[in-house]
């Protein structure tokens, strides 16, 4: 046992067998792989993450030496961390590309003691960091994106992405810190520059400290969530929804203290991390400072910090990438305002004209009613046009919205993104073919989705065919039902060298881009708007030269689960 | 038909936007314009409009097929001389500078003023009535020009050279009195009653003579 108060020592050992019981379940389902090793580098437990990764049974791994299993060794290879720990008896760290596991590991052993304090082994935490390169690129490259697009949502951004920094640069130091004193200051220093970076005074982190903790808990008693059951608790680490608070302190039926503690971003309630942990009544005495906290604490945090690592990076990708799919929508509306002038300004010409001429014809004398009349019939004709126009562009232009998932007749959507187009087409000399299926039922969709799918796709065909000779700009579009897949099938065909073969799948990768002025986003944010919906989407290139598109939406059923026809 | 719009013009509207075209239209005639109207740059080629008096062409830059752009350079090729006011849905500066510089009279964005349209036809018609005169004073002098005979225009440039009669004389080699004789037919036959109206007249000529020159 180590140097800890009296009070944490003796609650230690009484329930030394629930603390046990519980550990060993965090170990058994947590996500990241995990092995306890003895003196002779002997695997004692693996958890089924580990397992999993190997492709192996977890009992058929005991007692094997880990050189053998995973690096396929005879001896320990050089700068493994648990033979330094067996030299020191110290924590230890280091990167390693592990073949058996398929990937780049930081691999981080903690010494494991005995009652009597004598090293018996260690913990190994596998964390796959290649995962976490990749994420980090892609952050990279979105944020550039972001920053790049607006400088005003760049600084807002830049604010979360620093929270997210500070959050895992937390998690990593905690991860890393090399003894137990380390990780009480390294945690209250984080909390310290978190709440210090602006607007983050919601970021608490309590640590055994019952007294201030309980004094919480009272005060905030009303708004207290109800705390997940102890029974419904499988892991000490789980994710915050929206209303948790942060730190909670409750006593239990059977006398224990169960305490709450959690690191939340305050730009998205979402994100966040909790950690309970449970007491006996002798440990609720005050514990002033924890100065060397018990080596169960270590593990505790990097648990922590693990969740808490992986949670803050996808969270702020999540962000990130519908902050991009809207500044696409903004980008791709750039390029449609031009088209829309001028769909504007020919009514617009033409009604001031008529309007113009009626008021000249009123001033001859006598007035020519006739010609005053058929003016006046343009002038609404013309006004309605411009309505129509400004009527279907508005909902394209709209920032913010939940999705509706309704049954929409995609033939009708696809005519209305194409009047949208039509001067743009017709200016180009573009032959557009439509091959509707007479029988398409409605699909499942949200319309302005996927009419920002349908304007993708074709404004990525235009500017497909716009190099080609006149003769051979062509666009084909179809419509048509699977009834076998229940599936309805939309497909834009066009004659121009949209892509290399061979890059079926990385074009709808984010930030992959043909066009010099193209973010790259189209047709990633295409694909997940498709596959959202339960939808499919998909590219190839034609014998004859050409390129498809393949949109599949769900079709939408009835009451008597047919087809929904229009 | 108002008192202050030439005579015998024919503003022509093209414009492949049958709203906007029929707006046009009614805008002019209602204001005393002769108009006739195409649908699109082709059918007005294909009209294969001469004319014979005052003319302009309101004339949209996007169309399918053949655009403004195209068909003001196809009049140019064509040697027509038809003054053009541009009327566009979105026009982009570059465009704009191209067909001004090409000798278009104005560029108009849609939706536009009736006075802007209205005083840019006028404009153009005006330019084109110009034209017309200028190219019937041509024609009136070198048909003069071609009645003297070679003497007569030996002495013509000597004339206008601000020569006397003499020293054209000895130029050409005959009597003063003979040069006398000639010089009073060349006058006669430009149908000018002082010498400053004869250099008047040569410098018609020799614009023209450049002019084909430059044209070879």
């Amino acid at each position: 046992m180590l140097d800890v108060g009296d009070g944490v020592a003796s609650l230690e050992l009484e329930s030394a067998e629930a603390w046990a019981a519980f550990w060993r379940g965090i170990f058994d389902i947590h996500l990241d792989p995990l092995a306890l090793l003895d003196m002779r580098y002997r695997i004692v437990r693996v958890n089924h993450a580990l397992a999993d990764a190997l492709g192996r049974r977890a009992e058929d791994l005991i007692g094997k030496r880990c050189f053998e299993v995973f690096h396929g060794m005879s001896c320990p290879i050089a700068n493994c961390p648990h033979a330094r720990l067996l030299e020191d008896g110290c924590a230890h760290a280091e990167e390693f590309a592990i073949e058996s596991l398929g990937g780049i590991y930081w691999i981080s052993v903690t010494p494991v003691f005995n009652t009597e304090g004598e090293l018996i082994g260690s913990l190994h935490i596998a964390r796959n960091v290649s995962h976490y390169k990749a994420l980090e690129s892609e952050l990279r490259f979105a944020r550039d994106a972001v920053m790049a697009r607006s400088e005003e949502r760049a600084r807002e951004i830049k604010q979360h992405v620093r929270f997210g920094q500070l959050l895992v640069s937390l998690a990593l130091d905690i991860g890393r810190a090399k003894s137990e004193e380390g990780i009480l200051s390294l945690i209250q220093q984080g909390v310290t520059e978190i709440a210090a970076s602006g607007g983050y005074d919601r970021c608490v982190f309590w640590i055994l400290d019952g007294k201030v903790a309980r004094a919480v808990a009272r005060g905030e008693k009303k708004g207290a969530p109800s705390d997940p059951h102890p029974e419904d608790v499988t892991d000490s680490v789980w994710l915050l929804e929206a209303s948790a608070r942060l730190g909670v302190l409750s006593q239990l039926p059977d006398g224990r203290t169960r305490f709450v503690v959690a690191l939340m971003s305050p730009q998205n309630e979402r994100c966040g991390a909790a950690i309970q942990v449970e007491f006996s009544p002798t440990a609720g005495r005050p514990v002033e400072r924890m100065e060397a906290p018990p080596q169960r604490l270590r593990l505790f945090c990097q648990v922590f910090a693990n969740a808490l690592w992986r949670h803050a990076d996808l969270e702020e990708l999540h962000s990130l990438r519908s902050e991009l799919t809207h500044l696409d929508r903004v980008a791709r509306l750039g390029q449609l305002t031009a088209m829309l002038a001028h769909e504007l300004n020919q009514p617009l010409a033409a009604t001031l004209c008529n309007a113009q001429a009626a008021v000249r014809l009123l001033g001859r004398t006598p007035p020519d009613l006739k010609e005053i009349g058929l003016a006046l019939d343009d002038i609404v004709d013309n006004a309605r046009r411009a309505g129509d126009v400004v009527k279907r562009t508005r909902e394209l232009f709209k920032s913010e919205r939940t999705a509706v998932v309704q049954k929409v007749n995609l033939c009708v959507l696809v005519e209305r993104v194409l009047s949208l187009l039509h001067n743009e087409i017709a200016i180009s000399e573009i032959s557009l073919t439509r091959s509707f299926d007479p029988s398409m039922p409605l699909v499942l969709g949200d319309e302005v989705q996927l009419q920002q799918v349908v304007v993708n796709l074709m404004t990525n065909a235009l500017d497909a065919v716009r190099g080609k000779p006149r003769n051979e700009r062509k666009i084909l579009i179809g419509i048509q039902p699977d009834f076998s897949s229940r599936m309805g099938v939309l497909s834009v065909r066009d004659t121009g060298d949209g892509f290399v073969p061979g890059q079926e799948t990385l074009i709808f990768k984010p930030f992959h881009t043909t066009k010099a002025e193209g973010m790259g986003m189209g047709l990633a944010i295409c694909k997940q708007i498709v596959e959202r919906l339960g939808g499919a989407i998909g590219a190839e290139r034609l014998v004859k030269g050409e390129t498809e598109f393949r949109v599949s939406l769900p079709l939408a059923m009835d009451e008597n689960n047919e087809p929904h026809l229009p | 038909m108002n008192d202050g719009i030439l005579s015998g013009h024919i503003v022509y509207v093209v414009d492949d936007d049958d709203d906007v075209r029929r707006g046009i239209e009614r805008l002019l005639r209602a204001s005393g314009y002769a108009c006739r109207s195409f649908s699109n740059a082709v059918a007005f080629l294909d009209a294969g409009i001469r004319p014979s008096g005052p003319v302009c062409l309101v004339l949209d830059i996007r169309m399918p097929s053949m655009s403004g752009v195209e068909l003001q350079t196809r009049l140019t090729e064509l040697g027509l001389f038809i003054p053009i006011i541009f009327v566009t849905g979105h026009g982009d500066i570059p465009t704009c500078v191209k067909t001004l510089k090409a000798g278009a009279v104005s560029f108009l964005s849609k939706p536009f003023d009736e006075q802007a349209l209205l005083s840019a036809v006028d404009e153009a018609l005006n330019l084109s009535k110009n034209e017309f005169e200028k190219q019937a004073r041509l024609v009136d002098v070198k048909r003069r020009y071609d009645l003297l005979t070679s003497r007569e225009r030996d002495v013509f440039a000597g004339v206008v050279r601000g020569l006397l009669n003499k020293q054209i004389g000895d130029e050409l080699g005959i009597a003063e009195k003979t040069v006398k004789v000639h010089r009073a037919r060349v006058m006669e036959k430009m149908a000018v009653e002082s010498v400053a109206s004869l250099v008047r007249l040569s410098q018609i000529l020799s614009e023209n003579e450049s002019c084909a020159m430059r044209e070879c």
